[in-house]
């Protein structure tokens, strides 16, 4: 592999129509554009005349990687069989939510429950073995939870045996069926419609 | 360019090293090879499983005789979608590599 060092020139294409333009290599802070994050000192190609980032050589990928990853600490992110999406689908409806919000609220109430009561972290890992849960993980669930959430998840799955991440997040969702559309606990149905007003 | 000198084009730049990705201020998160989100051997295994009815080209949408090769393949059960053209060194500029 070629490493470009600052100062280095090439070419690329520019977005305004000039064409192929020179570039000079230099390092630049780039914006991670989805998760937001700005790295520092990322070797990037920029254009001669107006001093924009037009290219990102392959020698840069790896420190772009590092800070994604640091930003993924953040970031709950399993999978789960079909039917419990199903069922989550079937939660946010009946709370008159939308999936895409009501879904991390109802893990994060669970999860960090779990983290603060034992018995209930049990009951997920129990839940997460039932049949309901065991299904082909074709589905990937992921959402941003605060630093202390993901900690008090991991926390949780150190503390109690079988409690990985995927079996609490299978869990939890088999205990709101039970909960919520079963009707089992009117106190969590309670809470969880509070939780689905302020969405 | 066919189908068949754009694939092995691409492939050969990615085992050689000599590509780059285009990028703006903001760095798109849909090129999963510039974010290091997958590899360029996994990148490479997605262009030799693309067969060429999941490819296509068209002209860059800022320079229209820049051809873009799109190639579409299906990795398990999972549709992936490789964007890239060629600098006039041969070397590869991917715009975007991310599941469909």
């Amino acid at each position: 592999m070629r490493i470009l060092r600052e100062g280095d020139c090439g070419t690329a294409l520019a977005p305004d129509g000039r064409g192929w333009v020179p570039v000079t290599f230099g390092y630049r802070t780039v914006r991670l554009e989805e998760t937001g994050v700005d790295v520092p000192n990322v070797l990037v190609g920029v254009d001669d005349e107006t001093g924009t980032i037009l290219i990102i050589p392959s020698q840069s990928t790896p420190r772009l990687k590092a800070a994604r990853e640091l930003v993924k600490d953040e970031v709950f992110q399993v999978r789960i069989p079909h039917e419990l999406e199903d069922i989550l689908v079937l939660l946010a409806d009946q709370f008159g939510a939308s999936p895409s919000k009501f879904t991390p609220a109802l893990l994060r109430f669970y999860l960090t429950e779990a983290s603060e009561r034992r018995a209930l972290a049990v009951r997920l890992v129990k839940l997460s073995q039932g049949p309901l849960a065991r299904g082909r993980r074709g589905v990937k669930l992921s959402f941003r939870g605060s630093s202390a959430f993901t900690s008090s998840v991991r926390r949780t799955s150190k503390a109690v045996r079988g409690a990985s991440k995927s079996a609490l997040a299978r869990g939890a969702i088999i205990a709101a069926k039970e909960d919520l559309l079963d009707g089992r606990s009117p106190s969590r149905t309670e809470k969880m419609q509070a939780v689905a007003h302020a969405l | 360019m066919g189908f068949r000198e754009a694939k092995f084009g691409l492939i050969a730049a990615l085992e050689g090293g000599d590509y780059v990705h285009e990028a703006r201020e903001a760095q798109n998160e849909k090129n999963l090879l510039a974010v290091g989100e997958v590899t360029r051997a996994f990148v490479i295994g997605l262009l030799r499983r693309t067969k060429s009815d999941d490819y296509g080209s068209s002209p860059h949408h800022a320079d229209a005789s820049v051809e873009v090769h799109v190639f579409r393949p299906m990795a398990g059960a999972v549709r992936w979608y490789v964007k890239a053209y060629f600098a006039p060194d041969a070397s590869a500029v991917f715009i975007s590599v991310h599941r469909s």
